[in-house]
């Protein structure tokens, strides 16, 4: 007996009453044993064409006023970021907390945290899609759409940080009548640019390349002749046939697998901005697996603080159900367990390799004038995920959203502690000093939110937010090939959820 | 003028012309035009001098023995506490108040700048559970005053010091303001001003000002940080090398850099210096260093290249992890052992600046220079966190020329400050125009004085002298020109005999540190203290 | 639909000419050629030029060419500092107090004496300020054998001056132009030959 072919409990259930554990038929097995049957990943009995009214719905209609509200939030937080750096063009570097010796601050920062959190929709998309975990494709186009928009995030600061920005493209190899000068290849900010820049564009391909079937499902469903030739030229004129969807699987494919190793090699990068340097408590070989790790475990923090928005808000709760959530919430406190688990191999580290200048920075980190950061940092990221031992815990909506922004503020100032405490006082006693954020510092990295939520408040109004084909793909048949159930009372109903 | 004939005066001419000669004819007692005037005037001009009459003989002064008797009159030592009042060693009396360079220096000892601070002896500092800065009046009879507290090593319990010179409200835009004025503590008796051993009474007020400390901190455990040379004489005479013991570096990745020609290295003699920090003014007028003011200096943006360290020496005296942090441990400050070092751009041979810059903007030259290209660098700032030494400086802000929109002046008073410090007025005639004036978001760092060592190659190829070395004096720094003792010693460490070679040679010499292999091109030589006297 | 394909085309013809405007960029030049008017039509053809002698219409021999003025009579400085220098109109005085005096550029170039202001001269070769060049280091340096680096002989052993090799024949210049590039490629171009030996580090021009 298939899966397929098993008890109809499993196809037809709503999202309240999973359990996270699968069903188990008492000898339904093939040898007579117990036969264990998952639970479906899209519940509430849906057939496919729900699956595009549900998902297209949000595209079609004018944004309620939950989504104006959050719209025009995030809109004055994007306002003060672009007011913020216009101040910053014209002034200089002086209006931020940054000084000497502690050079870099909250831009970097915010760097290594955009770009972190963005690693979570690609381990999602690319790499969960090779290992063929099913349970992605609820989750897998928001969070792609969040790398993407992470990405763009962090890509303003390697360049608002440069003290004459206005020459930030001289880091492009170009030809030019200057010798011709090209850059410094051992420096990891060059090694940088080719990092990010590849991440952004094999992530932005890999999204848009995985949209191509739902913005023609979108065309499809579009009456308005505009709407219609606008999604039909975002769909590449995207045909539905064999061909089309055979082409689709192999780029889909191909690009999954250019996309795995970014997620390791992109942080590992960024880390090397740190790691190549003679700073102690930068100089150490942990800071490539640690910053991937830790990058890992805060976009997965902040893919679950923006599917709680999107179950609560946006009636997803059939297609990124508990189960979903659970999921996430394992591999969060997995990561973070990891993330602990650097934290006490670097002290470790830092008392046996015997070196003066590792042992006092890191006695600095816990006990100095910035140990309030250090005990945030390490209470968010250690502690608070192990909560999650609990199943209970594990599939409370609540606890998920407060433990993800926990996560994500304690992974703020893990960057915080790194950057800021390795160069407040490092070889030189005279040269020690302190550093604090200014308003203008708040106010980038506030509205760098901003700019963020605009992005995906926007993607959430115009696109797709789950990946329709691939979720088709996971559905039982035999349930969701029935007729459609399109009467308007039904959508009514659905409305109202 | 041009077309004038000798001796005829020219139709219109200049008014300094004029002037001049009407001081001369005052000078004479004789009328312009006349014969004998003309005459006179020829001859000052044909001779270049003039020939006054002969000064009287001063008139004999008498010994007046009525003066002895007010020797008397000093008053006696107060049984209390007693303030004693300095002239501050860049400002003295304050009669260059606004000048801003003279402001920006930090008092060697204090390092303080933009101001100055009542200076407490540690353990009454910490009994009155004082912070730097904290507000505390001085009450000294005849005037009161408030000024910030510093806890001052090796101060006496029972004395406190101001510095004179600070507090000037009319002299400019630059210095007025700025500190205390200690001068209303100062007692007139018996016909004179006396400044010290006056009887006065602290006690801590409300409220603190910002000290602008242009050190971070002040302590140094040697044995953890083998940063500065010291040795005793008995030590030294029983091992030369005493004192520069520092855990060896490993071997290095990098090929070794070729120096077929002139090396320019440095060696400062830590038994010379005393740390009087004319390097640091000599190095600003030469090098365009702007100044940045208090503001900058609080908020860490110091631009001076050059820097004198103090430290107190704290060997392990107290077993803190933190025992070099801020506030010294009465042990080490109560009696300090003062070490200075100069501090500046190492030129290291293997920099960690160098391998880090993304532009090209800092490289190695080929005569051992760490050069620093201000058109090429747009700031990422990873040089100076790379730099273990921090001698690199970021410009924050715009010190080359004012801001113009009225809007970002309002929003960011700093704004204003920068241009009334650097750029009012005729204020753009010092700058030297040998070296680049660096605007905002650029690095920039003690170059070994390039345009010097430019001009030395450029005078050798124009007498046709080789260039492959340069003999003792050929480039002399502006740091080196300054240096009242000799302390520093700049050259070609290459060519045979050259001082630099035989001070870097020299058993007292010490390269910092060598552990992380960066191979500077400056050699301290140890500091030797007398503990024979 | 074939509707879908235009945007990746359109997309493709702006990133063709996105990356050929760059590099066009790249290599254009805006100095060579360059050739400002300047308050005084100097003329450095009669006053730097080799003579030509002619006989006119009463037999008299007249030069019609130019008076080999020796470069450093007006730009003295070339060989002794970083600067060539522009002369003071002192210089010109020292023949212009008896010579030429009625002739049009030479009564402005006195009305600018007896006003006791200068020139206004339009820098030609006009090098951007974090540029430091030094004249006297080029034209002084000199190879193993002694000769100077830059040629002051041509290759038929006729003397030339050193100045021709970056700023061109001056002498047959009516209005003086720009010959060369000028950029740092160029500069390069001959800082790289081998046999020049001369410095490639940024700081020797780049302080």
């Amino acid at each position: 007996m298939t899966r397929h072919e098993a008890s109809p409990y499993a196809t037809v259930m709503d999202d309240s009453q999973l359990t996270g554990r699968p069903i188990v038929l008492a000898g339904a097995g093939p040898y007579g044993g117990d036969l264990e049957i998952p639970e479906p990943l899209v519940t509430g009995g849906k057939k496919w064409s729900d699956v595009d009214r549900d998902i297209c719905m949000h595209a079609e209609q004018f944004p309620t006023k939950k989504w104006w509200i959050a719209f025009s939030v995030a809109l004055t937080f994007l306002g003060v970021l672009v007011f913020s750096l216009i101040l910053l063009f014209y002034s200089g570097m002086g209006i931020l907390g940054i000084n000497s010796p502690v050079g870099w601050g909250s831009f970097i920062i915010n760097f290594v945290f955009w770009i972190g959190i963005g690693h979570a929709g690609t381990l999602i998309s690319a790499v969960l899609f090779l290992f063929r975990q099913q349970w992605r494709t609820g989750i897998n186009r928001a969070a792609e759409a969040m790398t993407l928009f992470a990405v763009a995030c962090a890509g303003i600061f390697p360049i608002i940080h440069l003290g004459r920005a206005w020459f930030a493209y001289w880091l492009v190899p170009y030809p030019n009548a200057r010798g011709p000068l090209w850059i410094n290849f051992n420096s990891p900010l060059a090694w940088d640019i080719f990092a990010i820049s590849t991440y952004g564009l094999v992530s932005a391909a890999f999204w848009y390349v995985g949209l191509l079937p739902d913005l023609a499902t979108v065309r499809d469903r579009a009456t308005h002749p505009w709407r219609k030739a606008i999604y039909n030229a975002m769909s590449f004129g995207w045909t539905g046939s064999h061909r089309a969807w055979r082409h689709y699987e192999s780029a889909y494919m191909i690009l999954a697998g250019l996309a795995t190793p970014l997620v390791f090699s992109v942080h590992t990068i960024v880390s090397f901005d740190f790691a190549t340097s003679v700073m102690p408590g930068w100089h150490t070989t942990i800071f490539p697996p640690y910053f991937v790790i830790g990058a890992i475990f805060s976009g997965f923090a902040m893919v679950i603080t923006l599917m709680t928005f999107m179950r609560g808000y946006f009636g997803m709760k059939n297609y990124v159900t508990l189960n979903h959530m659970e999921s996430m919430a394992k591999i969060l406190m997995l990561t973070g367990m990891l993330v602990g688990f650097a934290y006490s191999t670097e002290f470790f580290m830092a008392w046996y390799s015997g070196s003066e200048w590792e042992g006092f920075v890191f006695k600095n980190r816990a006990f100095g004038p910035y140990g309030w950061a250090y005990f945030i940092m390490f209470t968010c990221n250690a502690i608070v995920p192990q909560i999650f031992w609990w199943k209970k815990m594990r599939r409370h909506t609540w606890v998920l959203f407060v433990v993800s922004i926990l996560v994500n503020v304690g992974m703020w100032f893990e960057r915080y502690v790194i950057v800021v405490t390795s160069l407040h006082r490092d070889y030189l006693p005279s040269s020690w000093g302190m550093y604090s954020l200014t308003r203008w510092d708040f106010a980038i990295l506030f509205g760098s939110f901003g700019l963020f939520f605009t992005l995906f408040l926007l993607f959430v109004r115009f696109l797709p937010v789950v990946a329709i084909s691939e979720v088709k793909g996971v559905m039982d048949p035999k349930v969701a090939r029935s007729a459609p159930t399109d009467t308007v009372a039904a959508v009514a109903a659905h409305q109202e959820a | 003028m041009p077309g004038a004939a000798a001796g005829k005066p020219v139709p219109n001419p200049s008014l300094a012309w004029h002037f001049l000669r009407a001081g001369w004819a005052a000078r004479l007692a004789l009328e312009p035009g006349t014969p004998a005037f003309e005459a006179a005037w020829n001859e000052v001009l044909r001779s270049g001098s003039f020939q006054g009459p002969a000064p009287a003989a001063p008139p004999a002064r008498a010994l007046a023995p009525a003066a002895l008797a007010l020797l008397a009159a000093i008053p006696a030592a107060p049984a209390g506490l007693e303030l004693q009042l300095y002239p501050h060693l860049a400002l003295h009396d304050g009669q260059h108040g606004n000048n801003a360079w003279l402001h920006e220096f930090p008092d060697p000892i204090t390092r303080i700048s933009w101001g100055g601070a009542l200076s407490i002896a540690p353990r009454r500092f910490d009994e009155m559970k004082l912070a730097n800065g904290d507000l505390v009046e001085v009450d000294a009879g005849h005037g009161k005053l408030v000024a910030p507290a510093y806890r001052h090593a090796g101060m006496h319990y029972d004395q406190v010091a101001l510095p004179l010179g600070l507090g000037r409200t009319a002299c400019g835009d630059i210095g007025g303001g700025v500190g205390p004025n200690a001068f209303a503590l100062r007692l007139l008796a018996g016909g004179r001003p006396l400044s010290a051993g006056l009887p006065v009474t602290i006690r801590k007020v409300a409220g603190s000002e910002a000290l602008a400390f242009a050190q971070g901190s002040d302590v140094i455990d040697r044995e953890a940080r083998p940063l500065v040379p010291v040795t005793t004489l008995s030590a030294y005479e029983a091992n030369q090398k005493s004192g520069t013991e520092q855990q060896a570096g490993g071997p290095s990745a990098w090929p070794e850099h070729p120096y077929p020609n002139a090396r320019w290295a440095m060696a400062i003699d830590l038994s010379k210096c005393n740390g009087c920090g004319k390097c640091v003014i000599g190095c600003q007028a030469e090098n365009n260093v702007p100044v940045v003011g208090r503001r900058g200096i609080i908020d860490g943006r110091e631009m001076s290249w050059m820097r004198i360290d103090r430290y107190y020496d704290a060997p392990k005296k107290d077993g803190r992890w933190d025992a070099d942090v801020w506030d010294g441990p009465l042990p080490v400050v109560e009696e300090p052992q003062v070490l200075f070092e100069p501090m500046l751009c190492q030129h290291c041979e293997n920099a960690p600046c160098e391998t880090v810059c993304p532009f090209v903007a800092t490289m190695h030259s080929e005569d051992g220079l760490n050069q620093q290209i201000y058109n090429r660098c747009v700031g990422t700032r990873y040089c100076a966190n790379n730099c273990p030494f921090k001698v690199r400086r970021f410009n924050f802000w715009e010190y080359g020329k004012a801001q113009e929109s009225a809007l970002f002046r309002a929003l960011e008073p700093r704004i204003k400050r920068n241009a009334e410090l650097n750029t009012r007025g005729l204020m753009q005639m010092k700058n030297n125009p040998e070296v680049t004036v660096r605007n905002r978001g650029v690095m920039e760092k003690c170059s070994f004085c390039i345009q010097r060592i430019r001009e030395a190659r450029a005078e050798a190829t124009r007498d046709g002298k080789s260039k492959v070395h340069f003999p003792d004096g050929a480039v002399v720094p502006a740091c080196m020109e300054a240096c009242p003792t000799g302390a520093i010693t700049f050259g070609d460490v290459n060519a045979p005999g050259s001082k630099v070679a035989a001070l870097a040679a020299h058993p007292r010499a010490m390269k910092l540190l060598e552990a992380i292999n960066v191979k500077p091109s400056i050699s301290y030589l140890t500091k030797v203290r007398n503990d024979k006297a | 639909m074939s509707l879908g394909r235009t945007p990746v085309r359109i997309l493709m013809l702006v990133l063709a000419v996105a990356v050929t405007g760059s590099f066009a960029y790249a290599f254009s030049n805006v100095r060579k050629g360059y050739e400002p008017r300047q308050p005084i039509l100097f003329r450095h053809t009669r006053m730097a030029g080799t003579p030509v002698w002619q006989t006119d219409a009463t037999g008299a021999k007249v030069n019609v060419g130019g008076f080999g003025i020796p470069c450093v009579y007006c730009h003295t400085m070339p060989y002794k500092g970083r600067h060539s220098t522009v002369p003071s109109t002192a210089v010109c005085m020292n023949c212009h107090t008896s010579v030429g005096l009625g002739r049009e550029w030479v009564l402005k170039m006195k009305d600018y004496w007896d006003r006791g202001e200068p020139i206004p001269w339009v820098k030609v070769h006009d090098l951007p300020d974090f540029v430091y060049y030094d004249h006297s280091a080029h034209l002084n340096a000199k190879n193993e054998k002694g000769e100077p680096k830059i040629p002051n002989k041509d290759a038929q052993g006729k003397p030339i001056n050193q100045c021709e090799a970056c700023h061109g024949k001056v002498e047959t210049m009516e209005i003086v132009s720009v010959q060369n590039t000028f950029n740092m490629q160029w500069c390069l171009d001959c800082h790289r030959k081998p046999d020049m030996k001369a410095p490639t580090d940024c700081i020797a021009c780049h302080r």
